[in-house]
């Protein structure tokens, strides 16, 4: 980038803060919310560009020193509070019982007819979470039944509470983002959205390079191609690939790369660094749902459901982990979100950026297909079916169209195959056996049984499992917590109450457009492939605790719906702390990538200096190795050599003879103990058999060292005698 | 539309920004994309059209009977060293493997020994001999059962060679190189040369336990022998 680079680019900064000048952006009074959320948003911005600085590590460790100090008691707390609840359990129903009870009599006494929306939701709560406590306790008769009773009373508050005037138009009747009087008007909702991400992202990135400890040779694919970009040997080829994305190995996303790379040149090559672009994807991702929810329901729900996902401890780790998961994730809401602001909020800017979205979302986990197909679905609906629909947005269709055509045209980009490859075309529950063996013949008979098992394996994960671990490809592991799911569950009773207003249908259309085809994979596969449809989950969940506010209000008045606020507040923060808990206090071993971790961890740990030798534990693993020997220019911090196993004795015997430190560090499953014993003792080494912190042995090391050098033993045997 | 008001020209000034900024970022990013003008929307729709797409990738050519050419004549110090062809394949990070399927009744005994030549000296040319077995019985790849070290040469042209024991009656080999790289390798459009070649003329260039892909015909500077 030259000098014309720069100075065209301040001329167009220049031509637009001189636009916005002349508009009056700066100075007339109606502008004057709009100039405040600027000044939140760049300060937001700020807090943001340091905290990725401070978290890459190249300016001291002082970001996660003084987070630490916030979010290591909070994550104690919520242990504290994990094992506080279910020992008062008892108590705590009583409680909730009786402030129910309260509520509703209130209500009653106070407004009469309007309580009976609050009466109901209050009756949902109390029996689907006392279902959820049984069910947890294994009682699934009586669990099952109260569940069921839960969801009823939820169904029949959503039917009680539906607006009973003739219906508004579409866009009036959606997203209630101003309401006068309301807590929520004015500066509040942004300064607690901006409250949101900033939290976000301190989860997100807050100790990044070291929990959790897997690291896999996937990660390492994008460090590669974003150290060859950086180098100038980028491969424009990966644009005219229209094969969807998987995560490593082949079909890299240029795009995810590029962005790996820019995270590399700004913060330097690092673990952390490359972590942090998911986390810029996933912090993204928290404020697109808050987008979409708004725009479907106002800010309450949106401020709710964002504060859900910032929380959970599934979204927090897939955020944390340098594949493309977390993008695909946001980039399907960044469609989602643009679909719905051009299809209910007239926006023509909104269908030229949902076009440039289109185009370039080919290029991430397969996915992000679904969006595109679900864009194009809507809006053949919205011109059939909704009156008025095409008159008013034909500009914006023809210009998304005309964007799609030109970014393929100027940049040479395949864009229609990338957008439209072959949707569902092979899903893999069709190439399964009964015994989930691949065969290459489609069996859509034989697979029907598997969809119902996927199906059976995603209710018992988020229903009963409650089991979460760091690895993304876990067997169907799908950690919500113990009380998403059940305000899931009266989300959708309360949304089927409401069936006539289009954002519950849009909403609930969302979520199943998103769930389901995910079932046609394999159970490991699926839990990842249904991460676009979180945010819908974390909305219906958010449902009951939104429409407890708002009947609250409508019932018993401001005094009533504050005190009900002050007890949603409390009960998410206690649910984020024990969410927080729950993913950095996780003990559960993340497979054979933690073991490669700390293998290389050993590694990067020995005394620098001397010569080293690595037995590493696969030809995969020296992927891993070799990007954690690079500094932050990407260049090797140390000099090492890949052998092989039979390359050991020797290399052994010319190391206890030299003066030279020399270090042989083999996998276990490389060399057998009994074999690394006999070489120390003949050549005078000294055999180091390392640990993890699960007991587990990480490898053997034979260290030679001039200072420290035990004499050889004459009659040692020799090594295969 | 007020010509004179604030509003416009603020309008018309923010717009002009953002076209300057757009021209300024088409100007940086272009390079980083494809030259070849003929991946764009409109051919796309122009494909659409035809019957026979042409020019078709590797990864997408599965379905296209085996062409049977006749090999080009090869130089006569080529083939003393052994080699079916001297063309060179740049493999441009498409693709990261390759293997065919040993010729039922050709594999004679347990110990294999495979010989492939380096398109190139060095890591450019260099390779993991593999081979897969089918232990589910479909035909196709699904089992790695061996791999090399990284193998290299010092100059074009030479074969290094991999043994090992299987007792799989169905075998494929072939070679699979590093991702990232624009690793070299030496490819003849075809059937293979000869009457009765060892190898079946498609080569599998995804194998990953759930899925396999093919391409081809094509064939490569590769031997196999069964020394037992």
């Amino acid at each position: 980038m030259g000098t014309e680079f720069n100075i065209l680019s301040l001329m167009a900064a220049g031509a637009i803060l001189a636009g916005v000048a002349l508009k009056g952006v700066f100075t007339l009074p109606r502008y004057r919310i709009t100039r405040r959320k600027t000044i939140l948003a760049l300060a937001v911005l700020a807090l943001l560009a340091a905290g990725f600085l401070g978290a890459s590590g190249g300016v001291g460790d002082a970001f996660n020193r003084n987070l630490g100090t916030v979010l290591e008691p909070w994550g104690k707390a919520g242990r504290q509070l994990g094992e506080w609840v279910p020992a008062h359990a008892s108590l705590l129903r009583q409680v909730g019982l009786l402030l129910a009870g309260a509520a509703g009599l209130w209500g009653l006494v106070k407004s009469r007819r309007k309580a009976f929306p609050l009466i109901l939701l209050l009756l949902a709560l109390v029996f689907g979470l006392t279902g959820a406590v049984l069910l947890s306790q294994w009682n699934f008769t009586w669990g099952q039944i109260l569940l069921a009773l839960g969801f009823a009373y939820a169904l029949a508050a959503g039917i009680v509470s539906a607006p009973k005037r003739r219906r508004a138009p579409m866009e009036k009747a959606l997203g209630k983002p101003n309401i006068p009087g309301s807590p929520l008007a004015g500066m509040t909702g942004p300064v607690l959205l901006a409250l949101i991400v900033l939290l976000a992202f301190a989860l997100r990135a807050w100790q990044i390079g070291d929990i959790s400890l897997r690291f896999d040779h996937y990660e390492t694919d994008y460090s590669r191609q974003a150290l060859n970009i950086l180098q100038g040997r980028h491969n424009p080829r990966l644009w005219t690939s229209t094969i969807w994305r998987g995560l490593g190995h082949y079909n890299f996303s240029p795009v995810y790369s590029y962005c790996v790379a820019f995270f590399f040149r700004t913060l330097g090559v690092s673990l952390a660094s490359l972590r942090l672009t998911a986390v810029a994807y996933g912090t993204a991702s928290v404020l697109l749902a808050y987008g979409i929810f708004n725009i479907l329901f106002g800010r309450r729900l949106g401020l709710l459901s964002a504060f859900l996902m910032a929380v959970s401890p599934l979204a927090i780790n897939y955020s944390r982990i340098g594949l493309l998961l977390a993008s695909t994730q946001t980039v399907s809401l960044l469609v989602t979100f643009l679909l719905l602001r051009s299809l209910l909020q007239r926006s023509v800017t909104s269908y030229v950026l949902l076009g440039i979205s289109c185009a370039f979302a080919g290029y991430f986990y397969s996915p992000a297909k679904y969006p595109i197909l679900l864009s194009a679905f809507l809006v053949v609906l919205f011109i059939f079916f909704h009156r008025g629909y095409l008159r008013r947005a034909w500009v914006g269709l023809i210009l998304a169209g005309l964007v799609i055509v030109l970014i393929g045209e100027m940049l040479h980009i395949p864009v229609g195959e990338i957008m439209a490859p072959k949707f569902a075309g092979y899903e893999s529950v069709w190439h399964r056996t009964r015994g989930h063996h691949y065969t290459p013949q489609a069996d859509y008979v034989r697979g029907a049984p598997l969809v119902w098992e996927n199906f059976q394996l995603l209710v018992r994960s988020f229903f009963y499992d409650r089991k979460f671990n760091y690895d993304p490809w876990p067997r169907g592991n799908l950690f919500f917590g113990p009380v998403i799911p059940v305000l899931t569950l009266l989300g959708i009773g309360f949304s089927l109450g409401r069936l006539k207003s289009i954002n519950y249908r849009l909403l609930l259309f969302f979520l199943a457009a998103f769930l389901i085809p995910n079932l046609l994979s394999r159970p490991p596969v699926m839990v990842r492939r249904m991460m676009v449809s979180w945010p819908f989950i974390f909305c219906l969940a958010a449902i009951p605790l939104s429409q407890l506010i708002g009947q609250g209000r409508r019932a018993l008045g401001r005094g009533g719906s504050t005190m009900l606020a002050a007890l949603v507040i409390l009960g998410l923060g206690a649910h984020a702390s024990f969410n927080w808990h729950v993913f950095l206090h996780s003990r559960e071993h993340a497979g054979r990538w933690e073991d490669e971790r700390h293998f290389d961890d050993y590694l990067l740990n020995l005394e620098a200096g001397g010569r080293l030798y690595v037995v590493p534990i696969s030809d995969l693993s020296r992927k891993t190795i070799e990007f954690r020997f690079l500094d932050r220019e990407g260049r090797p911090n140390r000099q090492y050599r890949f052998i092989r196993a039979e390359e050991i004795a020797p290399l052994a015997r010319e190391l206890g003879q030299g003066r030279e430190r020399g270090v042989i560090f083999t996998a276990t499953g490389k060399a057998s103990l009994p074999v690394m014993r006999r070489l120390a003792r003949e050549t005078g080494g000294r055999l180091e058999k390392p640990v993890d912190p699960h007991g587990r042995r990480i490898g053997y090391a034979l260290i030679y060292s001039p200072e420290e050098t035990v004499t050889p033993q004459a009659d040692a045997a020799h090594p295969g005698q | 539309m007020k010509f004179f008001s604030r509003r416009f020209w603020g309008n018309a000034l923010i717009a002009l920004g953002i076209a300057l900024f757009l021209a300024v970022a088409y100007d940086s990013i272009s390079p980083l994309f494809p030259t070849d003008p003929g991946g764009g929307a409109l051919t796309w729709v122009e494909n659409l059209f035809k019957k026979s797409p042409e020019g078709q990738d590797d990864a997408q050519d599965s379905r296209r009977p085996p062409e049977r050419r006749a090999p080009r004549a090869m130089p006569a110090n080529a083939a003393a060293q052994g080699l079916l062809t001297l063309n060179v394949h740049n493999t441009k990070d498409n693709y990261h493997l390759w293997v065919w399927r040993v010729k039922p009744g050709k594999k004679t005994g347990e110990k294999v020994t495979v010989e492939i030549a380096h398109a190139a000296p060095g890591e450019e040319g260099g390779f993991y001999i593999i081979a897969f077995a089918d232990r589910n019985g479909d035909g196709n790849p699904d089992r790695e059962i061996a791999r090399s070290e990284f193998l290299t040469s010092e100059e074009a042209g030479k074969y290094s060679s991999f043994s090992f024991n299987c007792p799989d009656r169905v075998i494929f080999v072939g070679c699979t190189w590093p991702g990232s790289k624009n690793t070299r390798v030496y490819r003849g459009s075809g059937g293979w040369p000869g009457s009765d070649p060892d190898f079946d003329d498609r080569f599998f260039h995804v194998v990953n336990g759930f899925e396999t892909q093919s391409a081809g015909p094509a064939y490569t500077n590769l031997k196999v022998a069964f020394p037992d």
